[in-house]
């Protein structure tokens, strides 16, 4: 991957990279009100959509905290205690909706969390609980996702100049602001976007080769 | 069903979500986005794993030094000075700064339920266990941080963690001469 950057014409990026890096268009939100109506006055149909609308960023939140231990059940008991509070009447406003979920879900990771220290705090006889070793154990596919992500990274930061992995080192691991690297590195805001931007898709390249199973071996760290 | 029109996250803001670095309001509005928007939610596991990947690559490798063309023009007798000049500095740096944590720190492990055991942080973090099981040996012992990445391993009932432990839990296993996990106790390094 070569480092030449170069300042772009007009002051913003342009063509497709504006689409991948500033998706601002729009989307379709529900009528809350109407849609809590409906699962209060027990529609079935109501909270089809409910689930089509939670299901999958409620299964995120619980797969990027939990794990995907019991990942299905953990799902459905929070769209049970949210239905069971709209039915209640529990919701006093419709349009916030998105706030309860998002609250039954952190309280929903909270507990299990809690719950899993509380299990394994101190000392644990395993003699008697030997179930609980299954939470430490690695996922295989996930360790070996893991790797793959590790290799392509090195590879992306291998083709790279110095001065460039210099400026993502800033970013990603000092956590220093862009405006501070742009200053200090000679840098104008889209040379920034657009070194990101490069080694994204590079490294989005190379992930889809490997998962296409095409051209890329990887070192053996076991 | 009615619907209104709201707008997507920026690539920034969800990498910015993914590194951790949004603050409390910020996170609250862009989770409630996420929670109803497939589509940011897919770009998102692609911008973490991206993020991710490249922070954990920067941090395991680091470029070395560059070389400048002073480094060549400096008379040769300099470079001993150079080294003893950086030798010094770097004793002072180390008694000044380095020092501010104690040599090491010890912890007794005794198999009673209860509240986790914390410890200070230090430079080297010596574990023993005190009541051991009657049969099992010789016992091997497994240091792993809160993730199960592994910290130290060996043979015996102590252990002597030549290394900074990051503040957090961390969890010690017994395992016996067949392999058996025996016990796992915990303590939290402040």
């Amino acid at each position: 991957m070569t480092a030449q950057l170069t300042e772009p014409r007009s002051t913003r990026p342009h063509g497709a990279m504006t689409a991948e890096m500033d998706r601002t268009d729009a989307f379709q939100i529900p009528d809350w009100t109407q849609l809590v109506s409906r699962i209060h006055d027990g529609d079935p149909a109501a909270m089809e959509e409910l689930y089509g609308i939670f299901g999958k960023g409620i299964r995120y939140f619980l797969l990027r905290n939990l794990g995907a231990d019991e990942l299905d059940d953990k799902v459905h008991d929070c769209f049970v205690i949210v239905a069971q509070a709209i039915q209640n009447g529990e919701l006093r406003d419709p349009a916030r909706l998105m706030g309860f979920v998002r609250t039954v879900v952190k309280r929903q990771i909270a507990a299990t969390i809690e719950a899993a220290v509380t299990r394994r705090r101190t000392q644990v006889d395993y003699q008697d609980t030997l179930f609980t070793l299954t939470d430490w154990k690695d996922d295989p596919e996930r360790t070996l996702l893991n790797r793959q992500r590790a290799e392509i990274a090195r590879r992306v930061m291998q083709g790279i100049s110095r001065r460039d992995r210099e400026i993502l080192r800033r970013f990603y691991v000092e956590e220093q602001p862009q405006e501070k690297i742009c200053e200090e590195m000679g840098l104008s805001y889209n040379q920034f976007r657009l070194l990101k931007s490069r080694a994204k898709a590079r490294f989005g390249e190379l992930g889809k080769r490997v998962a296409s199973g095409l051209g890329l071996t990887f070192k053996k760290t076991l | 069903m009615d619907t209104k029109s709201g707008l997507h996250q920026s690539e920034d803001r969800l990498e910015l979500y993914a590194l951790g670095r949004l603050s409390g309001p910020e996170v609250e509005q862009i989770e409630e986005h996420l929670l109803m928007c497939h589509s940011c939610v897919d770009r998102l596991e692609g911008i973490g794993a991206f993020a991710t990947a490249v922070r954990e690559d920067l941090k395991a490798h680091v470029d070395p030094p560059r070389r400048g063309w002073a480094a060549w023009r400096l008379p040769s007798f300099a470079l001993p000075a150079v080294f003893a000049t950086a030798l010094l500095t770097l004793g002072v740096f180390w008694t000044g700064t380095a020092t501010r944590l104690p040599p090491s720190a010890s912890l007794q492990l005794t198999a009673m339920r209860g509240d986790m055991q914390q410890v200070a942080p230090a430079r080297e973090t010596d574990l023993t266990l005190t009541d051991p099981p009657s049969t099992g040996a010789p016992f091997r012992l497994e240091v792993v941080d809160a993730s199960g990445a592994g910290v130290w391993s060996g043979v015996g009932l102590a252990a002597k963690i030549h290394q900074r432990l990051s503040p957090g839990d961390y969890f010690v296993r017994l395992f016996s001469s067949q392999g058996q996990l025996l016990h796992e106790y915990g303590f939290h390094v402040n």
